[in-house]
Parts: C-alpha cells; structure tokens; sequence
C-alpha cells in the first residue's frame, strides 16, 4: 500500500478535484484492492491493477452524483463555445484569479482542475498526467473519440486561461 | 486549413502528435508566421509539461492509518446496524410485508379450517351426546329391566303412573351415576334425571348387540345440551344415548360439524344424508377442488344422520353460515342456521368463498325443514 499509495492518491484528488473526497476515493480503492486481493493475477502490474479500480471507483461515484443530479454544473455544457470561454471566465472565475495568486504552483494546478467538469478533468488527468492515449481514454470514459479530443482542446483551454494570469505575475 | 486561418483549435491535438501528417504539416506552416497561434501553442506546451510535471501527492500518515482501521472493521462480522440505510430500509419493508401477508393469510384461512367440535375438544361447554361408552353387562341389563318397566307404564297414561314413571327415570339415572366409567354418557342421563321431567314413552331398539335407549319428553320443557354447541334447546326434545354392550374401551370420538370457507359447491344448497354412499357423493361434490380429493370422513349411518347447507359462492370472505340449532317435533326436525355477512367497514380479501356447514344428528327418518334465522 506505501509503494502504491502516493500515486494512486494522487489520481484520487486529481480525479476528483478535492482532497477530501479524493482522500475517500483513494481509501475506496485500497479497501476494494484488499477485499478482491483474490482477483489479482500476479502476472498484471498491482499499480497497474490499483489504478483501473481507483478509475471505476471514481466512475461509480460521478454515476451515483448524476443520478441524484449533483452535477450542478451540467448546464453549462449546453452553451455555445464562443459563449463559453472568455465571458465565463471573466465573471465566475474572477474570485478563482485572486485565490489562485496565493497559491504554490501545485495548489494552483489542483485549484484550476477542480474549475473543471469530472468527465473533462479525467480526460486531462487521463492524458497529460496518467499519459493515456486518446483510444485508452474514449474505451474507459465510454465516449467518442471526437468527443474526447474536442473536450481535451477545450478543457486545456480554460486551464491555460485559469493559469495565465497567475503565471504572469510570478 | 487555409495558411492564413488560425489553428488554435488544432493546436491541442498538434501537441499530441494526432493530426495526420498532411494537417500537422499545415500547423507547422502556420505557426512559422502567426506569432498569436505560436504564443497560444506554447502555453499550452508549458501548460501540458507543468501536468506532467506535477509531483505526486504524499499521503498523510493519517490516510494509511484509515484504510487499517477501515479494514480492522470489515473484518469484524457485519451487523445490521453497519448496513447501508437503502439495505435497512429494503429489509424492514421486507419484514413488514412478511407480516402482512402472514396475518392476512391467516385471516383468510381462517374460516376455511374445519372446526371439528367433538366432545374431545369441548368437553365443558358441549357435552356431546350421542356418545359410545363402554357399559359393563350388568348395568346394561339392569337399564334394560328399568326400561322395559317404563315402556309397560307408557301404555297407562295416567296422573298416578306419572310418579312411577319418575321414580323408574330416577333409578336408570341413578344406575348411570352408579357406573365407573362413561362420564359424558352419565351427564346426559343425569340432565335428563335432574330435569325432572316425567319420561310417558320409552322405547328401547336393540340393534346388532347395542342398545339404544330413546327416552321421549312429552310434558314439561327440559333442557338438554345440544351436540355441538351446548345451546339450550326448547321444549319437545329427544334425548338418545346409544350405549354399547361390549366392556372395551370407549370408541373414537365421532366428529360431529365440519365448518368452512371453502367449498366445491357453488350454489345455495341444503341436503340432508342417511346413508354411506350419498355421504360419500356428497364429499366427493363439495371437495372435488382438491386434487386427490380427500376420503369422506367416516360416519356411522346407523347412527347417525348427517345435515348440511352450502352457502354458494361469496365475493369475498367474511361470509359464514352456521346451523344454530336444531329442533326436533314429533313430525319434523327443523334445522335452523345463520348466515353471517361481513360487517360493514371491515377489509376482507376479495377471494371468493364458499361457507358451509355439515353437522351430525341423532339418526332420524323425520322430514328436515331448514329455516334460515335473521
């Protein structure tokens, strides 16, 4: 659990873009890892094996949140892209800029994936930080490949935006 | 992609090296002279590198400490009160459905179970006659002699016989004290004796090595208590113990009413059976649901006659019919029951019921009349 600990933790908060309910995604996986130790084939990789249960896990709960229709945010996917970007950004996210200068670089990163929707935030988490191909990505979210690569661009985008202005001023 | 558009919304999967040769070969173009397109493509380099970059989370040693202790708890056994509350909640409606349907089950089988009241099963509040007894010869031969003389005394219908005849009832009913055993053939002498009714006719059959004694009330009104229910009974009654001679024990209790919800027969209908095979027709109609249908119970029709009405088919339960009592004239026997509907505001199941009720009389060649009580 030490070897493996650090990482599949850090998946957890990523994925989940808090730290306490990623400390509880990340609890989950290790107590599901000990209960089904039985249906590990040794000849797999145990990180390997411990990061498809924190990812399931973690699509069970954004599943459980949808149906009770915790996916507050849901609306915004809706709007246009022109209407979304910039505008947004400006109102919404103006509390965000001022929180974001006070923090170190890795709180800022945390602070700006947790702006994001969970489906984005996993394809950024997926990609630039588990360094996943975009097949691996599209077959373990269930969605299209368009999809995927349409939501990667624009998820980087506003991470990008979220970050720029911080950067600047470092 | 034209060299003069902005690619920006390429740029994401330019950096991951996805475009097809011939488009990456166009950013490439682009990016040579847009100085925009080349800014945005190396903030998104630097971001992409800074996630990939990011250093991986150390736990807090009070993370490993909770997944122990969550795992110490799940090996400790898993009580009802550690389920989830969707599972308690499933598990209570469960219980409470159980219960439900236990006690409406109940409720509807309830009139359906045969009520056999046998003087077994009642021996206080009905005092069942006829009953077998086992009779030691002598007092057998003894009755005899006091009936013959009673029998001799009804030819001589008169005031002065009367005290005779009272004194000859007290001594069968004193002989019948007398006897050690047979306690329920001794209550229904002993009512007979304790009336003090005047016996004016006695006859006496002596069928296949029993005797039947049939001590006829013509004066005054006497009480008895009924065959089943104990219920008094008006005046003009016929009183009959069928003794048996032989000195072995006291026969099986004969089943005397079979009661229920659940019939065969689906349409109003009283009958009225003395011999074997029509009993057994009879059974055989009213049970002919039941697969095999079960034997007739065993009734002696020597002794026994066998009255019965079928309700018919009810829309529900709750109905009931019950043979009240039972009157016996000099020329008819007259068979009285109730039929019982569900009371108003009461929930019944909505099944559809057959109420009967079969009951055995003192055998009797008389015309049976039913009246149905209100």
């Amino acid at each position: 659990m030490r070897e493996n600990g650090p990482r599949i933790y850090s998946l957890a908060v990523r994925l989940s873009g808090n730290l306490a309910d990623g400390q509880d995604l990340a609890q989950e996986t290790f107590l599901k890892a000990y209960k089904n130790w039985g249906n590990f084939r040794g000849d797999a990789d145990l990180s390997t094996w411990l990061y498809r249960i924190c990812l399931n896990a973690w699509k069970n709960r954004v599943r459980y949140e949808k149906r009770r229709s915790f996916w507050r945010h849901f609306s915004l996917d809706a709007k246009s892209e022109e209407d979304e970007q910039p505008r947004e950004l400006a109102s919404s996210d103006a509390p965000l800029d001022h929180r974001l200068e006070s923090m170190d670089r890795g709180e800022q990163l945390h602070a700006a994936l947790a702006e994001l929707e969970p489906e984005e935030r996993a394809i950024v988490v997926l990609r630039d930080m588990e360094d996943k191909p975009y097949e691996e990505i599209a077959r373990e979210l269930h969605l299209p490949l368009g999809t995927v690569k349409s939501r990667l661009a624009r998820s980087r985008e506003r991470l990008r935006l979220l970050l720029q202005a911080p950067e600047k001023q470092s | 992609m034209s060299d003069t558009a902005h690619v920006i919304h390429h740029l994401s999967e330019y950096l991951d090296h996805a475009l097809t040769a011939q488009e990456r070969h166009a950013v490439e173009k682009h990016l040579e002279h847009c100085k925009e397109c080349s800014v945005h493509f190396k903030e998104l380099q630097h971001l992409r590198q800074r996630l990939k970059a990011a250093p991986e989370l150390t736990p807090p040693e009070s993370f490993y400490q909770g997944v122990l202790e969550q795992i110490e708890r799940d090996k400790k056994p898993f009580l009802i009160w550690d389920w989830p509350m969707t599972t308690k909640a499933i598990a209570t409606f469960g219980v409470v459905m159980v219960v439900v349907m236990v006690a409406r089950e109940a409720r509807r089988s309830e009139p359906e179970l045969f009520a056999p009241v046998s003087p077994a099963a009642a021996p206080e509040a009905a005092p069942a006659a006829p009953v077998s007894v086992a009779q030691p010869a002598t007092p057998v031969a003894l009755q005899s002699k006091t009936l013959r003389k009673a029998m001799g005394a009804s030819s001589v219908a008169s005031d002065e016989k009367k005290g005779e005849e009272n004194k000859d009832v007290d001594q069968l009913a004193s002989a019948a004290r007398a006897r050690e055993s047979a306690p329920a053939a001794d209550k229904a002498l002993d009512l007979s004796g304790a009336s003090g009714a005047p016996v004016a006719a006695a006859s006496m059959n002596n069928v296949g090595g029993k005797v039947a004694l049939q001590a006829r009330d013509i004066n005054g009104p006497a009480t008895q208590g009924s065959f089943a229910e104990g219920q008094q009974l008006p005046a003009k009654k016929e009183i009959s113990a069928t003794l048996s001679t032989a000195p072995s024990a006291a026969a099986p209790a004969q089943t005397t009413e079979w009661k229920g919800g659940s019939s065969a027969i689906a349409s109003f209908r009283t009958a009225v059976i003395t011999s074997d095979a029509d009993w057994k027709a009879l059974w055989a109609q009213h049970q002919q649901n039941q697969v095999p249908p079960p034997p007739a119970p065993a009734v002696d029709f020597s002794r026994y006659t066998a009255v019965a009405v079928f309700e018919g088919s009810k829309p529900s339960s709750g109905y009931a019919v019950a043979i009240t009592d039972i009157e016996t004239g000099p020329e008819t026997i007259t068979v009285n029951y109730r039929e019982q509907a569900p009371a108003a505001g009461t929930v019944n199941a909505t099944v559809m019921t057959q109420p009967y009720d079969i009951r055995l009389i003192p055998k009797t060649s008389l015309p049976v009349t039913f009246i149905k009580q209100p």
